[in-house]
């Protein structure tokens, strides 16, 4: 793997997005943990946690992690107030939107999940109230993470479908991200071309109003917080992309948009939760896009090497493992 | 001896003159406040609900193209917003109103009404921040008839009385 973002960027924004006291508590956390920190769990009259390196831990008021909630900081009402009139930048009506979804999305692509009370409208989601608990998560780009395996994608100046599969937290999203940008910037041997995200959980390209945070490759487009099917159908429309490339599939009508596009001549590239080819095969949707052979490459994701590992490619067609070793 | 009276005569009479007049426009500017912040709320809710202008973005707008007094107010609240500096939006406002104190004519009812604005300001959804400018203009409205009646009964008394007294003040001298 090759360069990795800036390590301390992400602190700057994400401590701008902390009410004072706890920017004081979380930057007081010793370097190791820090370095490995995915997520910040603020939780209204529980202790202050982290998740870094795979375990959660509970923070306290010197910034020392610990694995008993004994002597952490306990978050307050008056923190969570500050943190909501933060993340929203003051403005609850602009980020209705949002809030709806579950998550808020702040500068640089970091996503802030939140839950609280619902507010229903006719049976459907209005807004949330009383939000009490933020999960910010610490999404790192790693630029340069598909480069051992982008020639098993691509063919000359053609893109293979390609699916892949991971259990969670194996490094998929950030994989993709990777691909989408070679493919778009091109790479030693493969002239850029066109490439469409639909990032139905801005989790993709993080765009910040509207503009993608990650780096995605300058002959990209993002459709943001669109849901899958429709955002496929629109970038078949007018943006005439040669590859689409989407996280997580797994609805029929994802499945049936992916069709629209084959058929549209435009190459697919797509993401699932799975640990492997037979777990593939026993989900419906799936199942029925294995069947038919729509893909041409099947990466499986894993751990052997670290995560982000690609253990397998199969061939799409033959079902034959055609990578020798592992690589990262 | 004669000619020293006339000066200082000419000078008591244009001193409390002005004494008078500045007390009358002191009700001027006060309705002009008023109106100039009907219309500057009025372009605050139209970002916040036809674009959904993030909030310290829209204030920093509005208080380039508003009247100056209320110009520095609003540029004020935007830099406290954007600055970040943990303060809640009517904490923020709060001390905009105090800072800027001296540049507002506006009277204790309006600094009032004001104040309370900025605890619902920003925070809930479109269509109860619609009610709220709507609450807040009709309040301003209200203080705007006052003032204008206010206007009416002591503009033309401080004028008055600003020449005669310095008038009266000559006649007791010499």
């Amino acid at each position: 793997m090759e360069g990795e973002k800036d390590d301390t960027a992400w602190k700057k924004v994400i401590l701008e997005a902390l009410p004072e006291n706890l920017q004081i508590i979380i930057n007081k956390i010793p370097l190791s943990f820090a370095k490995s920190l995915e997520e910040i769990r603020i939780r209204e009259e529980r202790p202050l946690m982290i998740f870094s390196s795979g375990r959660s831990y509970c923070i306290k008021q010197d910034g020392t992690p610990s694995l008993s909630p004994k002597g952490a900081y306990i978050v307050t009402r008056q923190d969570t107030k500050r943190m909501l009139q933060r993340i929203s930048n003051y403005s609850i009506y602009a980020v209705e939107e949002e809030l709806r979804n579950g998550y808020i999305t702040l500068k640089g692509g970091y996503r802030v999940g939140v839950a609280g009370k619902a507010v229903l409208d006719d049976g459907k989601i209005k807004t949330l109230k009383y939000i009490s608990s933020f999960n910010i998560r610490i999404s790192r780009e790693v630029v340069g993470s598909a480069s051992k395996i982008m020639h098993y994608i691509t063919s000359g100046t053609e893109v293979y479908h390609t699916l892949i599969l991971s259990p969670p937290q194996m490094g998929k999203t950030t994989l993709i991200r990777d691909i989408a940008r070679q493919l778009s910037d091109g790479f030693p041997g493969f002239t850029g071309v066109k490439v469409g995200i639909v990032d139905e959980r801005s989790e993709i390209a993080g765009c910040f109003q509207g503009v993608p945070q990650n780096r995605v490759g300058f002959q990209t487009d993002v459709m943001d917080a669109c849901p899958k099917a429709i955002g496929i159908m629109m970038m078949i429309r007018a943006m005439s992309p040669a590859v689409i490339i989407t996280d997580e599939v797994g609805k029929a009508e994802d499945a049936d948009a992916i069709e629209e596009a084959l058929n549209a001549g435009i190459k697919i590239i797509t993401t699932a939760h799975s640990g492997d080819i037979e777990d593939a095969s026993r989900r419906p949707v799936l199942s029925k896009l294995l069947e038919k052979r729509i893909f041409q490459r099947i990466l499986v994701l894993g751990n052997s090497l670290g995560v982000g590992t690609v253990e397998k490619i199969y061939d799409g067609y033959t079902m034959k493992n055609i990578l020798m070793d592992p690589v990262r | 001896m004669m000619s020293i009276k006339i000066i200082c005569s000419v000078i008591i009479v244009v001193c409390s003159t002005i004494i008078g007049f500045r007390a009358a426009n002191r009700y001027v500017l006060r309705i002009r406040q008023i109106r100039a912040l009907q219309l500057a709320f009025a372009q605050l809710e139209s970002e916040i609900i036809s674009y959904s202008t993030f909030l310290p973005e829209a204030v920093k707008k509005i208080s380039g193209v508003v009247q100056e007094d209320i110009g520095v107010l609003f540029n004020e609240f935007a830099d406290r917003l954007i600055d970040k500096s943990g303060d809640s939006v009517s904490e923020a406002w709060q001390e905009s109103l105090r800072v800027c104190k001296k540049y507002l004519h506006i009277n204790s009812e309006e600094i009032e009404i004001l104040t309370a604005f900025g605890g619902v300001l920003g925070a809930s959804d479109k269509e109860s921040q619609r009610s709220y400018f709507e609450i807040l203009q009709n309040q301003l409205k209200n203080q705007e008839k006052q003032a204008e009646a206010a206007c009416s009964k002591y503009q033309n008394m401080y004028k008055s009385l600003g020449l005669l007294g310095g008038l009266t003040i000559v006649i007791l001298l010499f």
